[in-house]
């Protein structure tokens, strides 16, 4: 295993007491009155102390639903069917809420999608903050107004006194953002879930932002689990990347690895479809032609297969496993196995 | 793509020309804001600041800057969501700042809004059949319900919505069909101008591929103008024509998409470009940090905003403001550094 690779399913973190999270074989079902969506459905994955694995995939495709199990913040019809969730030593599967309670916010923060939905729109920012701060710490009321400022400010907001007195809907969707990020890191937690984190910030703010992130990981040793869809995020930011489809990891590995040898067909449709600033040409971009499975009736072949230009009749009955293809880089194909491989491009002409 | 579309898009003017259909007037955007403390004097934050721009029929004009200059302000004064606090706006020959009553309501028909989070903009107790209708009901302009719900179908089918799925409720869409259902509720009135604020931010990069280029489709066929809001750069550079950099407020870059890549001037755009995430893990950005305290858009403005801010600020840009000039054919900044490289 090389030195990039200190995330992935070995032992080798376990045993150096480095591992934080552990995630195997999760599988999170929803439970509708239309029938029972598999969200998450068998995905494997594990985040060492001071480390960033980055999750990305197809919208829909159980990244969001993914971190809320770790941390069990599901709703009501959702369950953890099977599967095992091992954060610094506790079961989280089987912890009882009330320890739950404790670990959010206090060691576990997460920094949810929707900005709007991390804060309360009839309480003032400076207020919340204040709150949470107390609520995890045993600072007092001025110390936690003067950590909250500071928090304000490091996450680039101007005149933070003034915007402390701010009710969210007079800020911009990027500052309700930071303010979001700020109240995340505030309390100094040993594991970040940041689900979209900087959708609504400029550039600039959000390379201010994930150098703080940065900075904490180094000074702290805080595990990022970052959810995006801007590749030049995870560039920027993962050791490890894990591509999801259709509530299945389809490829895990380091983030460099990924990018240079990218191996499962989703991937290549992903990274095709990417806007490039070095484009000249204004003509359409690449997609991926056709629609997600219907995720009540996945789990009888490859999740991929009516899109995947590869695919083949066998690909329609059979469901492909996650499997070690090379060291360190896992993938779930059946044409990329060991001894069968798939070119890049050449796609099969026998449809 | 088809050789007509082709030949289409390599007609589009690089520099826009004739009669805008839009032209924004020294418009200012002020909020008022309670004081912390009791009986302590309100203070105003300025939104917006002295901002003009001409956008011309069937352009995209394309507008990013630092999060919170107002880019949202501006485009919701546009749809009239805000009441500017001074300018104009304007468009069909009127200034739409004063209208009211049934001149208003045939404007705003005409100009749609399409905004960043395609969940909460959506009513989740409406099918997406009712969410696209609604419009048509507000503004009365089709009574008959037969000719309304055809004018839905052929909406949902115009942005690639599957009409089986006319019965769905919001949750029941993936996020890029969602937002394919905003755009569809925008287009059923038949407008002229759309603003979009940050349409694709929300979507994972094949969908965004997706709605991107249902937007130019559209574009082509129907000569829409956008006004189009993002933080993503290579969307930007996509998606533009022109393209407007703006900051605290105000515009500091007006140029041709292409441009402001090959040939950015202003530092603040220098800044953001240098800022850009790598296109490969390989690359490593050579990011030009600006330096300070961001400034506050709250209270008295004097001097260049970037002043605090900026590596090449000079004693005069503290005290006085540059305004935007073209140093370029087509090519406006606001900045004393290329206004005096003019003038010599
Ligand atoms: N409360 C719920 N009830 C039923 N289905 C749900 C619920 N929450 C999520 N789902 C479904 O689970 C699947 C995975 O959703 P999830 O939010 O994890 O996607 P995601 O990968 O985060 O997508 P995005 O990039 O759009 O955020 C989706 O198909 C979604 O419709
Ligand atoms: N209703 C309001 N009351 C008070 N201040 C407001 C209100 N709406 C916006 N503002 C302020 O106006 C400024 C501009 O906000 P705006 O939402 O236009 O920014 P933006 O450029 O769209 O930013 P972002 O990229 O983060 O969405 C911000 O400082 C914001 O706090
Ligand atoms: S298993 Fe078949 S359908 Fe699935 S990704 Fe591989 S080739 Fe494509
Ligand atoms: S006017 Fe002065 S402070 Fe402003 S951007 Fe130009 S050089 Fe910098
Ligand atoms: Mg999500
Ligand atoms: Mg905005």
């Amino acid at each position: 295993m090389t030195e990039q690779n200190t995330g992935l399913l070995d032992d080798a973190g376990t045993k150096s007491g480095e591992r934080i999270l552990e995630v195997r074989d999760l599988k999170t079902y929803f439970h509708t009155a239309a029938g029972i969506a598999k969200a998450v459905d068998g995905v494997s994955f594990s985040l060492d102390r001071g480390k960033t694995l980055a999750i990305v995939g197809e919208s829909g495709s159980g990244k969001s639903v993914t971190a809320s199990s770790v941390i069990r913040l599901l709703a009501k019809t959702g369950k953890i069917e099977d599967g095992s969730i091992e954060f610094d030593g506790i079961d989280m599967v089987h912890v009882p809420e009330r320890e739950l309670l404790k670990l959010r916010g206090s060691d576990i923060s997460m920094i949810f999608q929707d900005p709007m939905s991390g804060l309360d729109p009839v309480f003032k920012v400076g207020t919340q903050m204040v709150e949470l701060i107390r609520a995890h710490s045993d600072l007092g009321k001025k110390e936690a107004y003067d950590r909250a400022v500071e928090m304000l400010r490091l996450v680039g907001i101007p005149d933070p006194e003034a915007r402390m007195d701010a009710y969210p809907y007079e800020l911009s969707g990027g500052m309700c953002q930071r303010v979001i990020i700020a109240m995340a890191v505030s309390c100094h937690p040993k594991f970040i879930i940041a689900d979209e984190p900087t959708t609504a910030l400029d550039v600039t703010v959000q390379s201010q932002v994930l150098s703080l992130l940065r900075g904490l990981q180094d000074e702290l040793g805080t595990a990022i689990l970052l959810i995006t869809h801007n590749l030049g995020i995870v560039w920027e930011m993962a050791d490890d990347v894990m591509v999801m489809y259709a509530g299945r990891t389809c490829e895990y590995t380091s983030m460099r690895e990924l990018y240079s040898n990218p191996l499962h067909p989703y991937t290549w449709g992903l990274l095709d479809s990417m806007p490039r600033l070095s484009d000249t040409a204004k003509t359409d971009l690449k997609t991926i032609p056709g629609v997600p499975p219907d995720l009540r009736l996945t789990g009888t072949c490859c999740n991929f297969c009516n899109r995947c230009p590869y695919a083949t009749e066998e690909c329609h009955r059979r469901v492909p496993e996650l499997k070690e293809v090379e060291p360190g880089h896992f993938v779930a194909c059946l044409r990329q196995d060991g001894e069968h491989r798939l070119v890049r491009g050449e796609v099969n002409h026998h449809e | 793509m088809s050789e007509t579309q082709a030949a289409a898009v390599a007609e589009r003017p690089q520099v826009a020309s004739g009669e805008p259909i839009l032209s924004i007037k020294h418009l200012s955007k002020d909020f008022r804001l309670r004081g912390g403390k009791l009986f302590s004097k309100p203070q105003v934050l300025h939104a917006l600041s002295d901002v003009s721009l001409d956008v011309y029929p069937g352009e995209t004009l394309g507008i990013i800057g630092e999060s919170g200059c107002g880019k949202s302000t501006l485009g919701r004064c546009v749809v009239q969501l805000h009441q500017a606090t001074s300018g104009q706006i304007v468009y069909g020959g009127q200034d739409i700042t004063k209208l009211s009553g049934q001149p208003l309501k045939a404007v705003r028909k005409d100009i749609q809004m399409i905004f960043q989070d395609s969940y909460s903009s959506l009513d989740p107790r409406y099918t997406a059949a009712k969410t696209i209708e609604e419009p048509m009901l507000i503004y009365r302009t089709e009574s008959d319900a037969s000719k309304r719900e055809q004018r839905v179908l052929e909406v949902m089918r115009e942005v690639g919505l599957d009409v089986q799925h006319l019965q769905r409720y919001p949750h029941e869409f993936s996020g890029g069909q969602r937002q394919r259902i905003n755009v569809a509720r925008a287009l059923v009135l038949d407008p002229k101008v759309i603003v979009c604020d940050e349409p694709v931010s929300a979507l994972d990069v094949s969908i965004q591929a997706q709605v991107l280029n249902l937007f130019r489709h559209l574009q082509q066929e129907r000569g829409l103008t956008y006004l189009f809001i993002s933080h993503d750069l290579s969307v930007i550079k996509h998606i533009s024509d022109r393209v407007a950099i703006m900051y605290l407020g105000r515009v500091m870059e007006l140029c041709p998409a292409d441009k402001i890549y090959a040939h950015p001037l202003h530092p603040y755009t220098k800044a953001l470009l240098s800022a850009i995430p790598p296109e490969s893990p390989f690359d490593k950005k050579q990011e030009i940090k600006l330096q300070g305290e961001i400034p506050s858009p709250v209270g008295e403005q004097v001097g260049c905003p970037l002043a605090g801010r900026c590596p090449f600020c000079m004693e005069r840009c503290r005290h006085e403001r540059p305004s935007l000039e073209e140093v370029e054919p087509g090519h406006r900044v606001a900045c004393f550094k290329y206004h005096d490289v003019v003038a010599e």
